[in-house]
């Protein structure tokens, strides 16, 4: 399973982003092989539609759980169409974070917000 | 020819000026391109109105049966209107800019264009003033389709009540314009956002000329040094006077009431027609 989130930095000490759609990179790692990708996200300087974009470069990923600490609706419809499941992040490292998602310790997304509107 | 009146700072007088000027030129045309807030209709109290459109965009339909899931629209799109998951695109209208790019590069037919609502025009006549005014549905992203139907109204000499501003909206006010009045108020902010309008016009290589509102301090002579600086003079100055407030909060036209404004305005007029002459 592929597990993303977006990140500040490109190593698994880094904080995560407290945004989504204008990040700067996605961790993207998985479980089977235990591999950490890095990636730029090809939405982080868009001037419209990043939410949009973002969510759908990690669908095309195939990625299947995101970690992050908040998301705008558009965003969200392109996540829910791709069965991308949603857990709120914790103010950590990349590691922990996958870490607590293992061991179950995080929630559920679940409140989304309007969307920032070409506002970083 | 075509006079428009922009500001940069709002509150600075456009519509002030714009609905006088064309009350002062006769068989003028009144166009208010200021469609999120229209208000220069209310000045020229017009009852009846001649006729009311619904201004359209354009927006991509699509056919889930004719989609092959190609992915070519939603590539295309570069403003993320578009998203792919499951077998056939999502469209974000509020994202989409009516580019019509998806539906030429569907191989399938599967996009088909209809139309999508954004606001009215509507066109009224007082006497030989025709007034025409665009009002923006509430939640649309853009004005720009509103203001274009507005501007296909352009008949005779015509007066264009520009939005506040510099950005998209008043780019695209200007641009039938022969001529651009500048309003500006004696205040730091007001020539501020004058020198952003100005860079404006010259990019778009647009004579202007300069009008200054509210002058009250002749002491003050903020504006007049900074048009200086441009090598022009400034057109008219209109007082800051209790008596033009009042008129105004009441929804009246002050080249009406009062002979000297009245003549300030054709005044204004005939040193525009020199000038582009």
């Amino acid at each position: 399973m592929k597990i993303a989130m977006a990140t500040l930095e490109e190593n698994m000490e880094t904080k995560l982003d407290q945004t989504f759609g204008r990040a700067v990179y996605f961790l993207i790692h998985d479980t089977e092989t235990g591999e950490n990708k890095f990636m730029i996200n090809p939405a982080k300087d868009a001037t419209g539609g990043a939410g949009i974009k973002s969510a759908q470069t990690l669908v095309d990923e195939k990625v299947e759980t995101l970690i992050v600490f908040r998301l705008g609706t558009n965003a969200v419809k392109v996540l829910e169409g791709g069965n991308v499941k949603c857990f709120r992040a914790i103010e950590d490292t990349a590691e922990a974070n996958l870490k607590a998602f293992k061991e179950g310790k995080l929630t559920k997304l679940e409140d989304f917000h309007p969307g920032y509107h070409h506002v970083k | 020819m075509n006079i428009a009146v922009l500001s940069g700072k709002g509150g600075t007088g456009k519509t002030f000026i714009s609905t006088n000027l064309a009350n002062t030129i006769p068989n003028s045309t009144y166009l208010d391109c200021d469609v999120e807030e229209p208000n220069g209709r209310i000045f020229f109290n017009a009852k009846d109105e001649m006729k009311t459109e619904t201004v359209y965009r354009m927006i991509p339909s699509i056919d889930k049966d004719k989609c092959n899931g190609c992915r070519a629209c939603t590539e295309f799109c570069q403003f993320s209107a578009l998203a792919f998951f499951g077998d056939s695109p999502m469209l974000f209208p509020e994202v989409c800019h009516s580019c019509g790019g998806c539906e030429k590069v569907c191989p399938t037919g599967a996009i088909t264009e209809v139309k999508s609502s954004v606001g009215i025009v509507e066109v009224n006549k007082v006497a030989d003033l025709k007034i025409v005014s665009g009002l923006l549905n509430i939640g649309e992203a853009s004005s720009i389709p509103v203001i274009n139907r507005v501007l296909s109204e352009i008949e005779n000499t015509s007066i264009i009540d520009c939005p506040p501003g510099s950005a998209c909206s008043t780019m695209e006010s200007i641009k039938k314009a022969d001529y651009c009045v500048l309003v500006t108020e004696p205040t730091i902010f007001g020539l501020h956002n004058l020198k952003m309008i100005v860079e404006l016009v010259q990019l778009f290589k647009i004579p202007f000329g300069f009008v200054i509102n509210k002058v009250e301090d002749p002491n003050n002579t903020m504006i007049e040094d900074y048009v200086k600086t441009l090598g022009k003079e400034v057109l008219i100055k209109v007082p800051f006077t209790k008596e033009i407030a009042n008129k105004v909060a009441s929804g009246m036209l002050i080249s009406d009431s009062d002979s000297d404004l009245r003549d300030l305005f054709k005044s204004l007029l005939n040193k525009i027609t020199e000038e582009i002459s």
